[in-house]
C-alpha cells in the first residue's frame, strides 16, 4: 500500500501523522503554508506563539524524528478525485499523488457577514487580522473595534492589545452569559489562557459589550468610523441604540465554517449541521468517510476546536494504521484508550457553543441596497434582489449565474453561504441542503497555472 | 384550467426566444420548465453568436438572420445581456488548413457572410497577443457574443410583461389530444393548460418530450468543457479559433475532440473551449480534455501560460443525426412543434428559430425555406 496522503498540516493532520508514524507507517502531509501548524498554530519564521506552543512543538518534534513522514509545505491541492478505492490529488507544481488511504484535515475558515462598509480597506475578518499579526507582525490599524460573535473574538482582541493596538471595544452580538466558562474547553485547552485574555483586555481597559454589533463602517476610501447598535436576540437593531465611533480599522468574526472543497471532490457523504447548517463530512467512529480509505478529522467533520481536532486526528491515524495492516485491532484499542469518550464530550460541548454563538437571521436587516454582497465581483444586495424579483431566479445557482455573485476569485468561499441565505430569504424559503452542499462544489479547488495544466498531459 | 395560445416547454435560450417572438406577435404564451430559468445547456455555454463556423447553406441562412435578429431584439427590449459584435477570427497553421478556410470563406461570402483574409500585420493589430508564428487568418466581423443566461432571463421578463407566464419547476406530465390526435392541452405538475400549440424547446431532452407525446425524436448529448481563467485586463478581443473546430463540429466521431476557441468576457475572465465527446450525460471531469484545451489555447495565445485556471464547467450540446436543428411540426402529432437539436449553435440561432416557428404556427411565410429543418426528415409518418 502506498503512503497515506494527509491534506492539511494543522492539529488534526499533525496528530494523525504522528499516530501513523508510531505504527511504523509512512505519510505525506500537504499544506499550502510553508510550515506545519495550520491556521491555529500559524506563525512566522521566529515561531512566536501567543498560546499553546508546547503542544505544537511536541508534535513537530515527533514528526521530525520520523523521516518517513514527508512534509510538502507551500503546496496547494488544486484537484482531488476518488475512483476504485484510490484517492488522487493534483498539486500546483504539476505533480500528482495517489493512495488507498487519505486524510481530509482541511480545517475551517472564517464565516463573514456583509454589512454596509465591510468592503472598505481597514475592515478585516477576525481570523484575517490574527493571521496577519501571526505571519508578519503587521497591524491592521491603530484604533480598532473587534466585533461579531464567538469565543474567538477574545484572543484576537488580546493579541491586538499585546501588539500595541488600541482596541476600542469588543462587541459580542449574542446575549451570552459566562463567556469565560465556554472559552477554555473549546478554543483553548487551558482555562488559564482565557483568564489571561480577560486580564489583558481589563488591564488595557477594553470595554466588552454583550448584545452589540457593528452594523456599518464608513469612511472616505478606508474605515474612519463605525456605527454600533444594540441588537435583540435575532440581531435586529434596537431602536434608539445607534452610536457612531471613530476608529481606523475593524475586525469582525462570525465563527468558522469547514472547508469542504476537496471533500466534495472526493465524493464523500456530507451532513448538514442541525444548528448552524454548515456542511460537514459524515464520518464513522473511526473517522472514516463513506469512501473506503478516505478519512476526515478536525473542523471538516464539524467545527469543534483544537482539542477535538487533535483527538480526531489520533483516531484517524490509528484507524489508517489498522487499515494498512500496520497494527492489529487489539493494538489499536490499546492506543485509543479514552479517545472516544473524550471526543464525544468535546463534540457535545462544541454543539452547545454553536447554539449559543449562532448567527441570527436579523443581520440581513443591516444591509443597504448598495451594500456589496460579493466582494470579488462587486455585486450589491439590490442586484441580488433584482435577479430574484425581476428576472425570476428561483434558486441559489440561478441567482449566482445571473448576478455573478460568488463567481469571482474566491469562488464563493467568502460569500457562498451569504448568497444562499440572502437568496433563500428573498424567495421565501431556506436554502436547501443541496444548495448548501453546492457551495463547496469547486472541481478546481484552487487556481492552477494554465502552463502547468498544459504540461500535465505530456 | 388555464388557457394559452402556445405552451413553450423549456426555459433555455431557444424556448425563451420562441416565447418572446410569439408574445410580441400577440400570442398568449406560457413557458413551462421542470427546472429553473436557463438551467440546462443555456447555462453552460459561451454565448456564441457565430456565423463563421456555418458551412451548409440553410444553416448559414438561419445563422445570418438570427445574428441580425439578436441585435433587433436588443434594440426592442434593451441590451441587458452583454450582446456585442466582437467579431471572430478563424486560423489554421497548415497550408491545407488555410486552403480549406479560404474555400469556406468564399462559399460563406457568396451567402451573405462578411469575410476578410488578414495577413500577419493586420492579425497583430486585431490580436496583439497572438502567437507570431500565425501569419494569416480569416476575420469575420459579423460574429457576436452574448451572456446566454441573462439573455434567456430578459427574454422571459419581457414575455411576462406581455402577459405571458413562466412556470419554473413545473414538470410536463403528458398531453391531451382530440379524436384526430391533435394536441388540445398540456398536463403539468401544476395544472392542465388548454392549448392547440406546444413548442418542444427542451434541447438535449427533446426526445423525452416527443415520446411523452407519442412520437419520437433523436436528439443526443455531446459533452463539452469550458475552462475559465482568473480575471485579467483585456488580452483577447475576438472569438479566436483554430480551424480544426469547424471540422470537429461536423465530425461523427465519439472520441474526445478538441480545438482551441478562445475569447475574453466582460467580466475579465477568458473562456477556453471547445471539446466534444459523445459519452451520454456523464458529468465527471475529463483531465485529458482540460489538458488539451490548455495546451491548444496557449499555442494560439502564449500569454495564456501566465494566467490561471479558475473554474471549469461542462454542458451537453443537443445534436441531431445530421447536425442540423429540428424546427417544425411533428410528423405524427398535430400541434406539437419541435425547436431543438441546435448542437453548439443554440444561442446564436435561437431568434431565427423562434421566427421560423412563429411563422409556421401563425401560417405566415417563413424568412427562408425551412424544409431542411423539419422533423419529418427523421420521422416515419405513423
Amino acid at each position: 500500500m502506498s503512503r497515506t496522503i494527509i491534506i492539511g498540516g494543522g492539529p488534526a493532520g499533525m496528530s494523525a501523522a504522528v499516530e501513523i508514524a508510531r505504527a511504523g507507517g509512512d505519510a505525506i502531509i500537504i499544506d499550502s503554508n510553508p510550515r506545519l501548524g495550520g491556521q491555529y498554530w500559524r506563525h512566522g519564521t521566529d515561531a512566536k506563539f501567543s498560546h499553546d506552543g508546547e503542544r505544537f512543538f511536541a508534535l513537530q518534534d515527533e514528526i521530525s524524528r520520523h523521516p518517513e513522514i514527508e512534509i510538502r509545505g507551500g503546496s496547494q491541492v488544486w484537484r482531488a478525485s476518488y475512483q476504485d478505492g484510490v484517492a488522487s490529488v493534483w498539486l500546483n507544481d504539476g505533480t500528482s499523488l495517489a493512495s488507498e488511504t487519505l486524510l481530509i484535515a482541511t480545517g475551517a475558515y472564517d464565516r463573514s457577514l456583509p454589512f454596509p462598509g465591510w468592503d472598505l480597506p481597514g475592515s478585516m475578518t477576525a481570523g484575517g487580522a490574527q493571521a496577519l499579526l501571526k505571519a508578519s507582525g503587521a497591524l491592521l490599524g491603530r484604533a480598532v473595534f473587534v466585533a461579531g460573535t464567538g469565543p474567538f473574538l477574545l484572543p484576537v482582541a488580546a493579541s491586538l492589545v499585546e501588539a500595541g493596538v488600541k482596541v476600542l471595544g469588543v462587541l459580542e452580538a449574542n446575549r451570552v452569559n459566562g463567556w469565560i466558562n465556554h472559552l477554555g474547553a473549546v478554543d483553548f485547552s487551558k482555562m488559564k489562557d482565557a483568564a489571561r485574555y480577560f486580564k489583558i483586555l481589563a488591564t488595557a481597559k477594553v470595554p466588552i459589550r454583550i448584545g452589540y454589533a457593528i452594523i456599518e463602517a464608513r469612511g472616505d476610501g478606508r474605515v474612519e468610523e463605525v456605527v454600533i447598535a444594540k441588537v435583540d436576540r435575532h440581531f435586529a437593531v434596537k431602536p434608539g441604540s445607534i452610536e457612531v465611533h471613530k476608529c481606523d480599522a475593524i475586525a469582525t468574526g462570525w465563527g468558522f465554517t469547514p472547508d469542504l472543497t476537496l471533500a466534495h471532490s472526493l465524493g464523500v457523504t456530507t451532513d448538514i449541521d442541525a444548528i448552524d447548517r454548515s456542511v460537514v463530512v459524515h464520518v464513522d467512529a473511526f473517522q472514516e468517510t463513506s469512501q473506503h480509505g478516505v478519512f476526515a478529522a478536525g473542523e471538516s467533520t464539524g467545527v469543534g476546536g483544537v482539542d477535538l481536532a487533535l483527538i480526531e486526528g489520533r483516531v484517524a491515524g490509528i484507524a489508517i494504521a489498522v487499515q494498512r495492516g500496520l497494527i492489529s485491532t487489539m493494538d489499536a484499542k490499546n492506543r485509543s484508550v479514552g479517545l472516544a469518550q473524550e471526543r464525544s464530550r468535546i463534540r457535545k460541548f462544541a454543539q452547545a457553543l454553536l447554539s449559543v454563538y449562532k448567527i441570527r437571521e436579523g443581520w440581513r436587516s443591516w444591509l443597504h441596497p448598495e451594500t456589496i454582497i460579493c466582494r470579488c465581483e462587486e455585486v450589491t444586495f439590490a442586484q441580488v434582489r433584482n435577479v430574484v424579483h425581476d428576472l425570476g431566479a428561483s434558486d441559489v445557482r440561478t441567482a449566482k449565474l445571473l448576478s455573478r455573485c460568488g463567481m469571482g476569485m474566491c469562488q464563493g468561499r467568502v460569500c457562498g453561504r451569504i448568497v444562499a441565505d440572502v437568496v433563500g430569504a428573498e424567495i421565501g424559503r431556506s436554502a436547501t441542503d443541496d444548495e448548501l452542499r453546492g457551495i463547496h462544489n469547486r472541481p478546481i479547488a484552487h487556481p492552477i497555472s494554465l502552463a502547468t495544466l498544459a504540461k500535465q498531459g505530456q | 384550467m388555464k388557457t394559452a395560445d402556445v405552451v413553450v416547454i423549456g426555459a433555455g435560450v431557444v424556448g425563451s426566444s420562441c416565447a418572446l417572438i410569439m408574445a410580441e406577435a400577440g400570442l398568449k404564451v406560457i413557458v413551462v420548465d421542470r427546472g429553473p430559468i436557463a438551467g440546462g445547456t443555456t447555462g453552460a455555454g459561451e454565448g456564441n453568436i457565430m456565423v463563421s463556423d456555418k458551412e451548409i447553406v440553410p444553416e448559414i441562412e438561419l445563422a445570418v438572420r438570427s445574428r441580425d435578429a439578436w441585435f433587433e431584439i436588443a434594440d426592442r427590449i434593451g441590451n441587458n445581456f452583454e450582446l456585442h459584435a466582437k467579431g471572430g477570427i478563424a486560423l489554421s497553421r497548415t497550408d491545407s488548413g488555410m486552403a480549406g478556410l479560404r474555400k469556406l470563406a468564399a462559399h460563406q461570402s457568396a451567402h451573405g457572410i462578411e469575410t476578410i483574409e488578414v495577413d500577419g500585420a493586420r492579425l497583430r493589430e486585431l490580436e496583439p497577443h497572438m502567437n507570431p508564428e500565425i501569419e494569416t487568418a480569416i476575420h469575420y466581423p459579423g460574429d457576436g457574443q452574448c451572456q446566454p443566461m441573462l439573455s434567456a432571463a430578459y427574454f422571459l421578463r419581457t414575455v411576462r410583461h406581455l402577459k405571458g407566464e413562466v412556470w419554473q419547476r413545473t414538470e410536463v406530465l403528458g398531453f391531451s389530444k382530440d379524436k384526430d390526435g391533435a394536441i388540445t392541452g398540456v398536463r403539468t405538475a401544476r395544472e392542465e393548460i388548454s392549448t392547440r400549440y406546444v413548442v418542444n424547446a427542451t434541447g438535449t431532452w427533446a426526445g423525452d418530450i416527443a415520446r411523452l407525446a407519442g412520437s419520437e425524436l433523436s436528439i443526443m448529448p455531446r459533452r463539452g468543457f469550458i475552462l475559465v481563467t482568473t480575471p485579467a485586463p483585456r488580452l483577447i478581443h475576438h472569438k479566436v479559433y483554430d480551424a480544426d473546430y469547424v471540422a470537429n463540429v461536423a465530425s461523427d466521431s465519439p472520441e474526445l475532440q478538441s480545438s482551441a476557441v478562445v475569447e475574453g468576457t466582460e467580466s475579465g475572465t477568458i473562456l477556453i473551449g471547445a471539446s466534444r465527446e459523445r459519452i451520454g450525460f456523464d458529468s465527471r471531469m475529463n483531465m485529458a480534455a482540460l489538458e488539451r484545451l490548455a495546451k491548444q489555447a496557449i499555442s494560439v495565445f502564449p500569454v495564456l501560460s501566465k494566467l490561471e485556471l479558475l473554474r471549469v464547467y461542462h454542458g451537453f450540446r443537443p445534436y441531431s443525426p445530421d447536425h442540423l436543428p429540428v424546427i417544425g411540426e411533428d410528423a405524427n402529432v398535430k400541434g406539437l412543434f419541435h425547436c431543438a437539436g441546435h448542437e453548439g449553435a443554440g444561442i446564436g440561432t435561437a431568434p431565427g428559430s423562434g421566427e421560423l416557428l412563429t411563422a409556421m404556427i401563425l401560417g405566415k411565410p417563413t424568412f427562408m425555406d425551412a424544409t431542411p429543418f423539419l422533423p419529418s426528415r427523421f420521422q416515419g409518418v405513423a
